[in-house]
This record gives structure tokens, C-alpha cells and sequence, in this order.
């Protein structure tokens, strides 16, 4: 027994360097604020950076959101006992931001205004949290944890009688991660997008053309970044201007009007163009009866058709869209399909149907309302027999 | 520029974004407003999923060897 190490205790965990919500002065693209909370809470940034992207289109919750924490979070030249910014004015900024900031995010918690988006925007806010679970990378950075002294933690029996502290062995130096390569890519094809948008304005492009060539560009960049440099953060400009693109080329291909509107058509053949909005279809106006093979048309880009069947007349609703509601009276209608088209016969609600007229519904998305018992409208009029007359003589003669 | 392990999300992004770009360009009556939102919202959704997993992977091999 001649050199014997006990150890009397274990070693004791080195303190942990505080974590501090610091905006980041080296991973940033406007603030910084994404870099300093993805360091905070152990996240790529880049997630954080699209879930501001989207959140974005939430009435300019996101941007409210951003410019709070940018105002409100010191950067990382603060000293580490400041938890919010030095200056009184950011502070006042920060925080009347965040008010309203928080506004808008309770107006979207309290209201149905995002509508069936609502469990598309659930189903997408759960899906980053999926993501930022699985991207958590354990533990705090060992480079910030400054090293602790050797601290005695045993006595080895000396050869003279005494005993001597010893020290525990060092743990193996943890190797620091290689330092990232700066990657230039992402801004090359932020800049490539903008000037790409300048060339297709000048070649007389529409709007469509512009942000559908600013979004090639976003998106071969983001191609040559799956093979070299980075260039994911661009996802945050890309998402959101592929659905403006959307929302624009909709437009765009059909006359842009919206609002609400009423349309009170008098004749068969006519027809009412809306983009966006609501439409109040009301046949008081017309004149007489609808007679055999008569129709109207409404070319709908999104939104809400009302009908009003008159009780005295058979309606024929025909939408192309399958995936709209058409409810007649509260109750959703599932037609019979025909060639691609829905078909849907709400009889007269009198009983007798005096005329029967084909409405004809061409819309992108939303919900067609049918109320019948509307008052009754036209009675046949000689007029229209003899129109229907003359129409069977042309059919026969066909 | 230094050449690094295939990037699943930057990738299936950039050849996503690319796609719809030409298609608003050479096709645009093809490109429905109710088709294009959510065909990118789950192409993003899947990418994440995989390049998650991907990431996950490669990590774990990376510790193993250490």
C-alpha cells in the first residue's frame, strides 16, 4: 500500500454559464433575432426564420412579433446582467410593439377570420413543432462554458508520511466544432430574385411574370444549396411570395373586382363576373318565367353565392367545383355529378313549378347558399309560351 | 463554396419553387390558387419530416464514430 488514491468525492459539475437572450451579431439577416433564439433554445435558426415568414401572412403578426423582440432583446455587446435593452426609448418602442403585436394575435385567436385556414395553419404550426423537437441538439454549447479550476477531490499517501492533494484528471478536451464556412449563396440568389423581378418588368412581363421569375431564381438557388453553400433561409421569401404569386395569378386571369355585390338578372344568357366576395343572386327583376333551356351564369373567382329561389320555379344549380359547399337551406346538397359538373334540382317550393332555370355556377373555391321560398316570380306569360313553342318547333327542326 | 452531404430540404425546396416558377411561366391557366397552396404546404411539410429524420441519422452516425 503504497500509492493509494481515494477519492472522497465526486467531482462537482462545473457551473453552467448562464444563458442569456442575446440578439446575434454573427448569425443574423435583418436583427439578428432569429439567430439569437435559435441559440437560446438550441434551434436552427432557419426554422425559426420560416415559421416569421409565415407567420407573416397573420395580418403582420410575425412582423409586429420580429420588430418587438429586435427592440425589446439587447444585443450581444450588453452585459450579461442586462435582460432587456439599455435604452428607455427601445424599451418603449419594444413594448408598445408587442402590445400590438399581441393584439393582432389574440384578434386571430378570437375570430374565425382564417376560416377552414384554421386547420391547415394548425396542422403546419404542428408540423414545426415536430421539426423543432427533432432538431434539438442536447445540451448547452461546451465553448460557453467557461473552464472550472481543478479542484481537489482526493489525497495520495506520500512516501514521507503525509498526504498530498491530487487533483481529479482532467476530462478530454471536447474538439470544438470545425467553424462554419460563410456561405454566400442565399444572398447571391436573394439578389439574383430581385434582379431577375427588374429583367421580366422590363421585358413588359405582368405581375404573375415578375414574382414567378423572382421565384425561379429563389428556387435554383435553393437547388444549387442542396449540393454546396446554404441557401434554405430563403424559404422564408419564397413561401410567402409563391402564395402571393398564387393569389395574383388568380386575379390576374379573371377581371379584378371584389366586394359585395347584388345581381338581379332580368333575362336568360346573362351573366356576372366577381372575383372576390359575396353575391346576392335575386331573380324579382325577371321578366316572366324561365322557359325550357333557359340559364344564367355567375363566374366566381372565391367566395359566397346566395341564391334566392323564387318558390314557383325549378332551379338547376350546376357548379364545376367539387370542392365547394352548396347547401340549400342550411342543409349541405350533394348533387348528382354530370360530365364533371355538380348538379344539384331544388324543386319549386310551391309544390308547381311554374319554369325551370339553370344556374350555372363557375367558381375556384367557397360555398354556394340556396334559400328557396322566395316570392313567387313571373307567371308564364303568353310571350314565353310562345317562346317555348318556337324553341320545340327550332328543336324538332334540328 | 465548399461542397457538403446533400441538403434534403434546400434541395426538394429548390426543385419545388423551381417547378411552380416554370409553370406560372409557360403554363400559368394550369396553376389553380387551391391547388398550388396546398401542394406546397405538404411537399414542405414532407421535406421537413424527411430532412429531420435525415438530420437525426447522420448526427448519430457522426457521434458513434467519435
Amino acid at each position: 500500500m503504497s500509492e493509494t488514491t481515494i477519492n472522497m468525492t465526486q467531482p462537482p459539475p462545473p457551473p453552467a454559464a448562464p444563458r442569456l437572450l442575446r440578439r446575434s451579431s454573427t448569425d443574423r439577416i435583418f436583427g439578428g433575432v432569429c439567430g439569437g433564439l435559435g441559440r437560446y433554445w438550441n434551434v436552427d435558426p432557419v426554422v425559426l426564420r420560416v415559421v416569421f415568414g409565415v407567420s407573416l401572412l397573420l395580418g403582420g403578426f410575425g412582423l409586429f412579433a420580429y420588430l418587438a423582440m429586435w427592440l425589446l432583446v439587447p444585443d450581444e455587446s450588453a452585459p450579461p446582467t442586462a435582460r432587456v435593452s439599455q435604452s428607455w426609448g427601445l424599451r418603449i418602442l419594444g413594448a408598445g410593439t408587442a402590445f400590438i403585436a399581441a393584439m393582432i394575435g389574440l384578434g386571430l385567436l378570437f375570430s374565425d377570420s382564417i376560416g377552414g385556414g384554421g386547420v391547415l395553419l394548425g396542422a403546419l404550426l404542428a408540423g414545426v413543432v415536430v421539426w423543432i423537437v427533432m432538431s434539438q441538439r442536447g445540451g448547452g454549447s461546451p465553448a460557453a462554458t467557461p473552464a472550472a479550476p481543478a479542484e481537489p477531490v482526493g489525497y495520495a499517501y506520500g512516501g514521507d508520511g503525509g498526504y498530498t492533494a491530487t487533483t481529479a484528471l482532467p476530462a478530454p478536451p471536447v474538439p470544438p466544432a470545425p467553424p462554419r464556412e460563410r456561405s454566400y449563396l442565399g444572398l447571391i440568389g436573394l439578389f439574383a430574385a430581385v434582379a431577375a423581378s427588374g429583367v421580366a418588368i422590363l421585358l413588359g412581363g405582368g405581375a404573375t411574370v415578375v414574382m414567378a421569375a423572382a421565384l425561379l431564381a429563389l428556387g435554383v438557388t435553393m437547388l444549387v444549396g442542396g449540393f454546396y453553400g446554404r441557401a434554405k433561409w430563403l424559404l422564408v421569401f419564397a413561401i410567402p411570395l409563391l402564395m402571393l404569386l398564387a393569389v395574383v395569378s388568380q386575379v390576374e386571369r379573371a377581371d379584378l373586382s371584389a366586394g359585395q355585390r347584388v345581381w338581379e338578372p332580368t333575362t336568360a344568357g346573362e351573366t356576372y363576373s366577381l372575383t372576390l366576395g359575396t353575391v346576392d343572386v335575386d331573380f324579382a327583376q325577371w321578366q316572366g318565367a324561365p322557359v325550357a333551356g333557359d340559364e344564367v351564369t355567375i363566374d366566381m373567382g372565391v367566395g359566397e353565392v346566395r341564391v334566392a329561389a323564387p318558390r314557383n320555379w325549378d332551379v338547376e344549380l350546376v357548379t364545376t367545383l367539387d370542392r365547394a359547399d352548396v347547401r340549400v337551406d342550411g342543409e349541405r346538397a350533394r348533387g348528382r355529378t354530370v360530365a364533371g359538373e355538380q348538379v344539384v334540382t331544388i324543386p319549386a317550393s310551391s309544390g308547381t313549378a311554374d319554369g325551370t332555370l339553370r344556374l350555372n355556377v363557375d367558381m375556384q373555391a367557397g360555398e354556394v347558399i340556396v334559400r328557396t321560398g322566395a316570392p313567387a316570380v313571373g307567371e308564364p306569360t303568353p310571350e314565353a309560351s310562345e317562346k317555348t313553342t318556337k324553341q320545340d318547333k327550332k328543336e324538332k327542326a334540328a | 463554396m465548399s461542397k457538403h452531404p446533400i441538403d434534403i430540404l434546400s434541395l426538394g425546396a429548390g426543385l419545388l419553387f423551381t417547378l411552380f416558377a416554370l409553370g406560372y411561366l409557360l403554363v400559368p391557366g394550369s396553376m389553380g390558387l387551391t391547388l398550388v397552396i396546398p401542394v406546397m404546404l405538404i411537399a414542405l411539410g414532407v421535406l421537413g419530416i424527411v430532412g429531420a429524420v435525415i438530420a437525426q441519422n447522420r448526427r448519430k452516425a457522426e457521434l458513434e464514430q467519435l
